[in-house]
């Protein structure tokens, strides 16, 4: 029999902070696994079953022996051939460069005790706060004059908006490192180059996928930016090509293949997320620990 | 191979107005190995890191050899360093830890693996080449330590309190291995601690530092004989001296003032400072009458806490000494064992 350790006295009182608590986390995650479970349901399900047995297991479809019609259908009828390729490129890229550009700068601003270090970091920060949706016109009008009003444009516009969050995230990691493995570096005769990447980069691997994981969810859901600077269907993404099918779709009451269009966009993400979620959970967490 | 200069080196800290180190004089001849002692937050890693580049030199001036390296950084100055935590780079393995600096200066494979291997032997290691440092021992962890500065061969070893991580039992060990191994290698060593047990049994020369300001340096035995002043004194030695407060006129019975030191003194009072092997126990008449208050059997010494008039003393007895709590004894200096220091200034007055 596996051994129950005692608890500590006193922590087996009722809390009544404690109880609340556990009941909005349970009726949060029941209730979020009651959408998700719709969402699945009601990829598979014909209109009608969508609207009169909205909790019912689909049937029509399986018993026409064509489950998969609706995905079918949406993948044909909304582009997302086309548009997996562009956002797979456009988040992939985007992600990497801003992790790219954003772990130097973190190092930077945490490791050379540079004058006004403290300050920029802060100002960097104060980016995270402005939301980006109250920019999206002076954005679109600028870029539109250089003719960047395409997916070039967004990918400038992706990276600009995600790295502070990136640097702010990545200067945490690199604050918790010691300072004596620099120093050691530095006696070892490694340059400050050599002394990031070979030294500090490898220890703030954690930092650095934490990065690439929330940036990739993060773009790989935008919608609105797409929609503004998208207008060549060959260069639509998923969100912004679902968009586009959902004025089609609804208008051809195709609920089935709209919700099964949604699923396509939402499930890989949240996929992702699950099998990785220890990793984004540790990082997040790393570096505001001491 | 190289002597280690420090001229009146001095830094200051940001916001504070005391400098961390004091005009910084020592002159450490090659292949010595030199102990820099002091209570905590005296200055020593500042020193020593001056010493490694990785601290300023507001004033003065440091030199290894022949060079004057005060704004050469560290990679120049063919120096290396075992931390107190050892800063082992945790992804590397115990080989890719040890030959970090070869690879570095563009050693090629073959040399490299050699010179690893060699230190390795030499530290008990080989056998944990591939392994991480997450995955060792504190004592396999200081040997990594110690084997990333060997296989440098460099000029100066500095250490900063390498041992203070280790248990107790592992530290007297390790302690006679480095020094052991130093002398075998005949490298320059500075090395830093707060113990003075380590100081005393290591250092070929034994620099005692306070408050940023070196109070003496010397073999062990000469800071043992002849403590400089009452800081010393009091500081080596363990348990310490007893340090009692008299006036030049009252010295008590065996210890008096040479004319020498009589005219160095610069008020009324004199500190006598007396080792606890330095009392004989006599009759309570004979002596400075004190009472036993706690006897500590360590079976090859006894150490006696005795109550005096104005305070606590310590006395060393043989071990197994009959003397028991609440014995009156008496107490008196052997010939020649007192050091006098002048009060007034703390400084010890001419023999
Ligand atoms: N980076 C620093 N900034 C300000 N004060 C410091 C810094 N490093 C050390 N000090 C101060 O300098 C003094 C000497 O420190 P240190 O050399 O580390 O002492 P220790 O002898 O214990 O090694 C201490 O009072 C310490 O507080
Ligand atoms: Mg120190």
């Amino acid at each position: 029999m596996a051994y129950k350790p005692k608890p500590a006295p006193g922590s087996r009182r009722f809390s009544p902070l404690k109880f609340i608590g556990t009941v909005v986390v349970w009726l949060v995650t029941a209730f979020n696994l009651l959408v998700l479970y719709w969402l699945i349901a009601a990829a598979f399900k014909t209109p009608i079953e969508i609207f009169t047995k909205p909790f019912a297991l689909p049937y029509t479809w399986f018993q026409r022996g064509v489950p998969f019609r609706n995905f079918e259908y949406a993948w044909n009828q909304a582009g997302f051939g086309e548009a997996v390729v562009s956002t797979v490129l456009l988040v992939g890229l985007a992600t990497v460069v801003t992790v790219a550009i954003s772990a130097p700068a973190a190092y930077a601003l945490t490791r050379f005790g540079v004058r006004g270090a403290g300050g920029l970091t802060n100002v960097i920060a104060v980016g995270m706060g402005v939301p980006f949706q109250t920019v999206v016109i002076p954005l679109f009008v600028v870029l539109s004059k250089v003719h960047l009003d395409n997916i070039y444009g967004l990918f400038i516009v992706y990276v600009a908006l995600s790295i502070p969050f990136t640097v702010f995230l990545l200067t945490g990691f690199f604050r918790s490192l010691p300072d004596e493995l620099e120093e050691a570096a530095a006696i070892d005769g490694a340059s400050a180059t050599r002394t990031f990447f070979s030294v500090m980069l490898p220890l703030a691997r954690g930092g650095l996928i934490t990065a690439l994981i929330l940036n990739a969810i993060g773009l790989w859901n935008e919608t609105l930016l797409a929609i503004v600077f998208l207008k060549d269907q060959a260069e639509f993404t998923l969100s912004r090509a679902l968009f586009t099918f959902y004025g089609a779709a609804s208008y051809q009451s195709e609920y089935g293949g709209l919700i099964a269009g949604v699923a396509l966009v939402v499930l890989p993400m949240l996929l992702l997320y699950v099998v990785l979620a220890r990793q984004i959970i540790t990082g997040l967490t790393l570096g505001s620990g001491k | 191979m190289a002597e280690v200069i420090f001229k009146d080196a001095t830094r200051y800290f940001a916001g504070v107005d005391r400098p961390a180190v004091n005009s910084l004089n020592l002159d450490v001849p090659d292949g010595e190995f030199l102990v820099l002692v002091g209570p905590s937050g005296c200055g020593k890693s500042t020193s020593l890191r001056m010493l490694a580049g990785l601290e300023g030199v507001d004033k003065g001036s440091i030199h290894i050899g022949e060079r004057d390296v005060t704004e050469v950084p560290p990679a120049g100055r063919d120096i290396a360093m075992v931390f107190q935590n050892y800063a082992l780079y945790p992804h590397m393995s115990v080989a890719e830890n040890i030959g970090f600096h070869l690879k570095i200066a563009g050693m090629n494979k073959t040399d490299r693996e050699k010179k690893v291997r060699e230190a390795a032997e030499l530290l008990d290691l080989a056998q944990y080449l591939e392994r991480k440092p997450a995955k060792l021992s504190g004592g396999q962890r200081q040997r990594v330590a110690m084997g990333r500065a060997i296989v440098r061969e460099p000029a100066v070893f500095l250490m900063d309190e390498p041992l203070s991580n280790l248990d107790a039992k592992l530290r007297v060990q390790t302690r006679t291995q480095i020094a052991s191994l130093q002398r075998r290698l005949g490298t320059t060593t500075i090395y830093v601690t707060h113990d003075q047990v380590e100081a005393m049994t290591m250092g070929d020369r034994v620099a005692v530092l306070k408050e940023g300001v070196l109070q003496q340096c010397d073999t062990p035995i000469g800071l043992f004989a002849r403590p400089a002043n009452v800081f010393v004194a009091g500081f080596i030695g363990s348990p310490a001296m007893n340090l009692l407060d008299f006036t030049a006129d009252t010295l008590p019975s065996g210890v008096g003032l040479t004319p020498a030191q009589r005219s160095a003194l610069t008020g009324p009072d004199v500190v006598v400072g007396v080792r606890p092997e330095a009392w004989e126990t006599v009759n309570p008449v004979d002596g400075l009458e004190a009472v036993v208050e706690v006897v500590e059997e360590l079976g090859s010494d006894q150490y006696l806490y005795c109550k005096v008039p104005n305070g606590v003393l310590t006395v060393r007895t043989p071990g197994m000494s009959p003397w028991q709590r609440g014995d009156r004894i008496g107490l008196k200096v052997k010939p020649d064992q007192a050091h006098l220091f002048d009060t007034a200034t703390g400084d010890r007055l001419p023999d």
